[in-house]
């Protein structure tokens, strides 16, 4: 529990040394064309637990437009 | 000659990599399956379900989209009536005491289709489009959506302009019962003072049309960090109950003495705050999102959703999740009604219109077997909880539990392919 919250505690200021806005010159971007950082990277997967989340609570949306109807909630 | 030579492979080589990038076929499909339990030890319902999306893409920019799915459901669901001290009987089947009731009949097929495609305006600009259409035994829904992008700040910042339109008809196997209506009562209605019939669908259904709306701004940090926010509204109108879903009518002693169907507002407007950040730490990436949603039944739901992507080399990667959503009930939710009191105009016991909190835990594992092939496999737990005594339990209610945890597993398997 302790290595976790040590882990959490890195990542959450490793994520936070990343937040200082600077312009992005066209070849800088290399880190954010990878897979990993785009909004969805596995929609697929996304869409199936979307779906889920839709069908068991009372919340929805968020993310765009589009996308089926259904009679689950 | 040596330069003419290089030069000439330059540009066969910058040929063969826009030849490739001209037209690209992805596949991206998983099939899921989903079991759900409660903390009664009650089987409830289970999901087989593939998807499979198709892409034919010539730049990220411009492509069309098709995306399959395939539901199959069986199983038992709450019917919305209270667990009891006494056997509980329903038309066709019966609960013994001290159990949830739960509709052993569900039992549905949904089919999904949804085409969508994103062309490029100019070199900032570009627009999405798509139809979607689903099917089931008792429902239908046809929709349609645009939306507008634009770059701003040398491409650092985009802004998001979106819509959709939804139409959907319910016919429930039950036939339509009138509000708040004892199930005993076998005249079921097919009309009501707000509700239109459908005309468009091949079954005589009712219908609810749904507007959908969203501003968002995505912008690109730095070089390793972009953030994302979303607001969006949806407006419903139109026939919202669920006929499926009845309210258990109490005595004093909260003994139920009839089951009434359940009544819901004919219209919801949702709103919707979501905030997303993506930022690379080494090879690994961290996703962070949060959503506020409110709507005119006060409901209020706060979601975080945290996912990390562990590159473990290059082809390998686990990608842990957690999610956490407490939402609070809807103005008209109610545990039970009681005799004597005057009925209100909206009431449901729909566990997923009470206070609740949803726990999600999950980890996926994706191997690249090669630069064009990929399979992967999701593993979630989502747990969802509520008040089991609850203040306004009375009498029975309070000796047994009303709202037993629901514990869902889901085991995904994905596959991945260009061609």
């Amino acid at each position: 529990m302790k290595a976790l919250l040590i882990m959490m505690g890195v990542i959450t200021l490793s994520a936070c040394s990343n937040l200082t806005p600077k312009e992005v010159k066209p070849w800088e971007r290399g880190t954010l064309a990878r897979d990993n950082m785009k909004l969805v990277p596995d929609e697929v997967h996304t869409g199936l637990d979307e779906h889920i989340y839709f069908s068991k609570e009372a919340a929805s949306g968020g993310s765009g437009v589009g996308g089926g109807g259904c009679g689950c909630n | 000659m040596q330069l003419n030579h290089k030069l000439a492979m330059a540009v066969g080589s910058l040929l063969a990599v826009s030849n490739a990038q001209a037209e690209e076929w992805l596949l991206d499909s998983a099939v899921m399956f989903y079991n759900e339990t409660d903390s009664q030890g009650q089987d409830r319902v289970s999901i087989f379900e593939p998807v499979v999306s198709l892409t034919q893409q010539n730049t990220p920019d411009d492509y069309v989209k098709l995306d399959f799915v395939y539901d199959s459901l069986t199983g038992a669901t709450p019917n919305g009536a209270n667990a009891s001290s006494e056997l509980s009987k329903f038309p066709g089947y019966y609960v013994e005491s001290g159990y949830t009731p739960l509709d052993v009949n569900f039992e549905d097929t949904r089919i999904a289709l949804n085409l969508s495609t994103m062309k490029p305006i100019d070199r900032m600009s570009r627009f999405t489009t798509g139809v979607s259409y689903s099917t089931e035994t008792d429902y239908e829904s046809v929709g349609g959506n645009f939306s507008y992008l634009q770059d701003f700040n040398n491409k650092q910042t985009t802004l998001t302009l979106g819509g959709a339109y939804t139409y959907d008809a319910v016919n429930p196997k039950t036939g339509f019962r009138d509000p708040l209506s004892s199930i005993t009562d076998t005249s079921t209605s097919a009309s009501g003072s707000y509700e239109s019939e459908s005309d468009f669908f091949e079954f005589a259904g009712k219908t609810k049309q749904t507007v959908d709306a969203i501003i968002g701004l995505s912008h690109v940090l730095n070089s390793k960090s972009l953030l994302n926010l979303n607001y969006g509204i949806s407006s419903t109108t139109g026939y919202m109950t669920d006929d499926y879903k009845l309210i258990s009518l109490v005595n004093q002693n909260g003994i139920a003495q009839d089951y009434l169907a359940e009544a819901r507002p004919d219209s919801r407007f949702r709103q919707t705050i979501k905030t997303t950040m993506v930022t690379a730490l080494g090879k690994d990436s961290l996703h962070l999102d949060y959503r506020y949603f409110w709507d005119d039944w006060d409901v209020t739901a706060h979601t975080f959703d945290v996912k990390y992507y562990l590159a473990l080399g290059e082809k390998f990667t686990i990608r842990p999740h957690v999610r956490y959503s407490a939402q609070s009930k809807a103005n008209f939710y109610r545990l039970s009604l009681t005799q004597g009191e005057a009925l209100p105009k909206y009431a449901s016991a729909d566990y997923r219109l009470a206070d609740m909190t949803t726990l999600t835990l999950g980890a996926m594992a994706s191997y690249q077997l090669s630069s064009d092939l990929s399979l992967s496999f999701n593993i979630e737990k989502m747990q969802q909880s509520g008040d089991s005594s609850p203040s306004e339990a009375i009498g029975d209610q309070q000796t047994q539990d009303m709202f037993p945890t629901i514990d869902i597993w889901t085991y995904t398997f994905g596959f991945k392919s260009k061609f």
